[in-house]
């Protein structure tokens, strides 16, 4: 594990040159998605120079330092007699959790407004980015893709070795049909029989009862879930003007407008839908973030960590 | 209420209400395809507000028509006129202001001029109307004129207004003013003293003007005229020789007054004598008064009221005479003899009566045919040539009779029994007004008679005055075949019982080039005739002379306007190139030029009453007067006679007449007519109001 990731940097140029990874425009140029999961995890912990999350470990070697709390006999006294500190010896997963990243791959997340990074680009560098996250902390990762139905299920495991079988995995898929998101949750639903975390990361661009369902039926199977709700910056703010012939990429529908007219129109809905969701997610204790694609990771990360922070507890 | 338009040919401009028309149904824009998955959400809110952004759409299309319709209405600038206006202190209106600007409407009374008082009422009118106003000026001598908005411009013109001799009737003018008015309505106004003169060869008039827009015929004239004037002198321009003596009669008219007055002749700038007349109102009387012009020159004079009265121009009349000197009259004597016997005995008496050669309207000399030979030139030193009974002549002096003739001079004829006909018919006939035949004799005596009297040579017998001309009694003649060309004229033939004498040619004048040939078929002295004895025979042989030195009528007297004609005699060429004409009122002569093959003057800027006087570079190089003209008003524009009111209404529909703009007002609301609005500040207060809500609905679509 480079060295860079341990703890606080106190590099502040050091610090700039790496937290500019966690721009989605900048991660994009780099090549191979194992480099992108852990430039993102890098320049998050990076930037975690003040740290809200006392008792969550951030070292991914065996040691890790004492807190107070921490068992007296966990300490490994060969490292203090060399460096005058204290360090758990042995880091014995005992907050291991096991995760499924549940990622939407339908052809509405190929969307991108302009040349810049599609949903499902962000949503496969997030689910990277975690990926890489957890198995380092000896977390379990499990991987489910769907669009019209489950395409790929993953079994979580907490080997390294699997974090590159999950890396390929997203590396390989490609966005394409509809999205039957209600369907394919509660699918995963079934097929997930430990309790854990989910990670749901999904436009949600279909009926939002159903969808609602299904999350509701995960949370009463046990499961903590994170719903990302990744949309296009040109989805939340509409900057379109003019006469536009729009055009569903995944039906196929069409609709002729001037855009300017409609503007409105069409925000109030958006941002109907998405406090709709917020709302359920309030109701239902779902950690949601709505992520615009033109955000850092870190604000997707720190939801994350916050999550796992309370799973500790 | 009634609507007109001040600019109407703007109206087309409500054509381009069709251009947001087009733009909205040819030019909308082309929709970009894009991708978009949250189309459900677009879609929904295309359901809720189709409806509305379309009535928003329609709404913002009446718009821009509604504000290019009322764009146009406004630049055609509408006018409201209704009862219910009154009629505004300050108006905006399109006036026509005709100005009769002849030469009566210099009379003066109580303190002013007819034309100041239409300059005054003029500006009054002026002071009525508001920016945007339009008015155009006419004035009846120059009935051109267009509209301007500049009405200080149009104060200042008519300002400088001066009175013109023009006596154009005011038809032209007004005619002028109603096609302006055709194309944009306009009120009409005449300002003119109202006197026949300018209502002259009436005609009805119907002014194109729509609406209540009749003229306006604003009476600035005297209700009472009185004035006096010379309105003719006779003779008014001649040419005479020295030491003639010339009446001359005035004709005074009376308007409206009367009495004593004093009547004054001046001759070269020098009153040479008065005479009292007494009018008795409206009439006419004649006085005259006599000068014998002793000196040779260019004379002008005038005779005038000494009294003045309101309108000064016509108080004189001009006249000129151009005073030759004693025409030299050269006489050949083709039958000498003591005493009467003598061919020229009489006549010798008749053209010098008196015996003294200055004092003798005539320089006589007499010559024998061969000394007639050996003169050469003749028209270096005479006027007239006077053949008495010459047998014959040499061609070469016949041919210089001819030379002389042609370049103005002027030859008399006499036959008797020692005419060769074969001579004269040889070398004179193209000089002869016809061929010379044998002796006629008349044995009952012959008459002379004059057909008419209409000739200038016998013009001077017609009222009898220098004696009868048929009373002298001829016994013989020779016979005169006349020719029959356009410049022979038959003057008198002889008349008897017998078949001889019936018609027989007497006095035959024939023109030829500048001169004139008289050719008489009797004798000059007693063997033919008892001519010489008779009272008759000297004003005869003086007319004749008088005729023969005048070769051709000369005019001296013009009327203002007219272009004047002057002949200039017999000038050296060269002299020609250096004439100059000195005009009324100015200190110095301006050059002139005459028209070179004529020997005339042509001159037109005759619009001074006065004497005018033709000046000649002399040897000394100091100019001196050649001859001279007198321009004087015409005599109607001194009548003041008046038209009635009536009459005018008749003779043109719809007009009324006021003595004062003042006045209009009252009969424009006795008339119902109202006042006049312009529709067109209201109109853009609507169209900003239609622009500024156009400008926020469309910007309302786009808020962010």
């Amino acid at each position: 594990m480079p060295q860079a990731v341990v703890g606080h940097s106190h590099d502040p140029e050091g610090r700039r040159r790496v937290e500019r990874y966690l721009d989605p425009e900048v991660i994009r140029q780099v090549e191979r998605l194992d480099l992108k999961a852990r430039f993102i995890v890098e320049g998050f912990l990076a930037g975690i120079h003040v740290s809200p999350f006392q008792g969550f470990s951030v070292e991914f070697s065996e040691h890790r330092k004492y807190t107070t709390g921490d068992d007296i006999r966990t300490v490994d006294w060969t490292v203090f007699a060399k460096t005058d500190k204290l360090y758990v010896k042995k880091y014995e997963a005992e907050t291991t959790m096991e995760c499924h990243l549940v990622v939407d791959t339908s052809g509405s997340m190929a969307y991108s407004y302009g040349k810049g990074v599609t949903k499902f680009e962000y949503a496969i560098y997030l689910a990277a980015a975690l990926s890489f996250l957890m198995i380092h902390q000896q977390d379990s990762v499990g991987l489910v893709t769907f669009s019209e139905r489950l395409h790929q299920y993953l079994r979580p495991r907490s080997k390294r070795s699997h974090l590159m079988t999950l890396l390929a995995e997203l590396a390989r898929v490609a966005p394409h049909g509809e999205s039957h998101i209600a369907e394919c949750l509660h699918q995963t639903a079934g097929l997930i029989h430990t309790r854990g975390l989910v990670i749901v990361m999904s436009d949600l661009l279909s009926d939002p009862e159903p969808v609602q369902q299904a999350l509701h039926h995960l949370k009463f199977e046990g499961h903590d879930i994170i719903l990302f709700h990744i949309l296009d910056h040109a989805e939340t703010n509409f900057p379109f003007e003019g006469a536009h012939r729009f055009r569903e990429p995944e039906t196929g529908d069409e609709l002729q407008v001037d855009a300017s007219a409609y503007r409105e129109a069409y925000l109030q809905a958006i941002d109907a839908f998405i406090a709709n969701y917020r709302e359920l997610c309030f109701q239902a204790k779902i950690d949601y973030a709505q992520i615009d694609t033109s955000v850092p990771f870190d604000r997707a990360l720190t939801t994350f960590l916050i999550n796992r922070s309370q799973y500790n507890l | 209420m009634e609507l007109s338009f001040a600019a109407p040919a703007l109206l087309y401009g409500l054509g381009a209400v069709s251009v947001p028309v087009i733009i909205h149904l040819l030019f909308r824009q082309r929709p970009r395809p894009a991708e978009f998955p949250a189309l459900r959400f677009l879609r929904l809110g295309f359901r809720l507000q189709r409806t509305k952004v379309r009535l928003k759409h329609l709404l913002l299309l009446l718009l821009r028509i509604l504000v290019v319709a009322l764009l146009a209405l406004a630049l055609s600038r509408p006018l409201l006129r209704s009862t219910l206006f009154a009629p505004a202190a300050h108006r905006s209106a399109r006036v026509v202001l005709i100005f009769d600007d002849s030469y009566s409407m210099g009379y003066r009374s109580d303190g002013a001029t007819s034309l100041e008082r239409a300059k005054a009422e003029a500006d009054r009118l002026l002071g009525t109307l508001s920016l945007g106003s339009h008015a155009a000026l006419l004035t009846t001598s120059r009935p051109v004129g267009e509209f301007t908005l500049d009405l200080d411009a149009v104060r200042r013109q008519i300002a400088d207004l001066p009175l013109t001799p023009d006596d154009t009737p005011v038809w032209t003018a007004l005619e002028a003013g109603g096609e302006l008015g055709r194309l944009q309505p306009a009120e009409p106004y005449l300002l003119t003293d109202m006197t026949r003169q300018a209502w002259a060869r009436a005609r009805s008039v119907s002014l194109a003007l729509p609406g209540e827009a009749g003229l306006t015929v604003v009476d600035v004239g005297a209700a009472k005229a009185r004035n006096l004037a010379v309105v003719d002198i006779d003779p008014p321009g001649t040419t005479t020789a020295q030491n003639r003596t010339l009446e001359f009669t005035a004709t005074i008219r009376a308007q409206g007054t009367g009495g004593p007055r004093t009547l004054a002749f001046y001759l070269d700038g020098v009153r040479r004598a008065n005479q009292p007349i007494n009018l008795s109102g409206d009439e006419r009387v004649s006085a005259s008064f006599r000068h014998t012009f002793r000196t040779a020159g260019v004379h002008q004079g005038w005779v005038e009221v000494v009294e003045g009265d309101g309108l000064l121009a016509d108080n004189a009349r001009y006249f000129t005479v151009v005073v030759g000197r004693q025409p030299s009259l050269l006489m050949v004597n083709g039958d000498p003899g003591p005493g009467p016997d003598d061919e020229l005995f009489f006549a010798r008496l008749a053209l010098n009566p008196g015996g003294f050669a200055r004092a003798a309207p005539f320089r006589l000399e007499e010559v024998s045919p061969e000394e007639l030979s050996a003169i050469g030139r003749l028209d270096e030193a005479y006027q007239v040539v006077l053949l008495a009974n010459v047998a014959r002549l040499p061609e070469e002096t016949w041919a210089e009779l001819g030379r002389f003739v042609l370049t103005g001079g002027g030859l008399a004829v006499f036959l008797g029994d020692r005419v060769d006909a074969r001579n004269y018919a040889t070398y004179g006939g193209d000089l002869l007004p016809g061929g010379v035949g044998p002796r006629v004799a008349f044995p009952g005596g012959a008459r002379l008679v004059v057909p008419g009297f209409g000739h200038p040579l016998v013009a001077g017998f017609a009222d009898g005055r220098n004696g009868d001309l048929s009373a002298p009694r001829f016994t013989d003649a020779r016979g005169l075949t006349l020719f029959d060309r356009r410049e022979v004229e038959l003057v008198a033939t002889f008349e008897t019982g017998g078949e001889a004498g019936v018609g027989a040619p007497a006095v035959a004048v024939r023109r030829l080039g500048g001169g004139l040939v008289v050719c008489c078929s009797t004798a000059l002295d007693d063997d033919w005739s008892d001519f010489p004895k008779w009272p008759a025979y000297l004003p005869f042989l003086h007319e004749l002379t008088k005729f023969l030195s005048r070769s051709q009528a000369e005019t001296h007297e013009f009327l203002v306007g007219e272009v004047a004609r002057v002949r200039l005699g017999d000038l050296p060429s060269a002299a020609r190139a250096r004439l100059s004409l000195r005009r009324p009122g100015d200190p110095v002569a301006l050059p002139v030029a005459a028209v070179p093959t004529e020997s005339t003057l042509v001159f037109t800027d005759t619009d001074r009453v006065g004497g005018y006087t033709i000046h000649m570079e002399g040897p000394d190089q100091r100019p001196q007067a050649v001859s001279g003209f007198s321009v004087n008003l015409n005599p109607a524009e001194g009548d003041l006679a008046r038209v009635t009111p009536e009459e005018l209404a008749e003779a043109v529909a719809g007009a009324r007449v006021v003595r004062s703009i003042e006045e209009l007002p009252a009969i424009w609301a006795k008339a119902g007519r109202g006042g006049t609005r312009e529709v067109a500040p209201w109109l853009l207060v609507a169209l900003l109001l239609a622009f500024v809500v156009e400008t926020w609905f469309a910007n309302r679509f786009y808020e962010s």
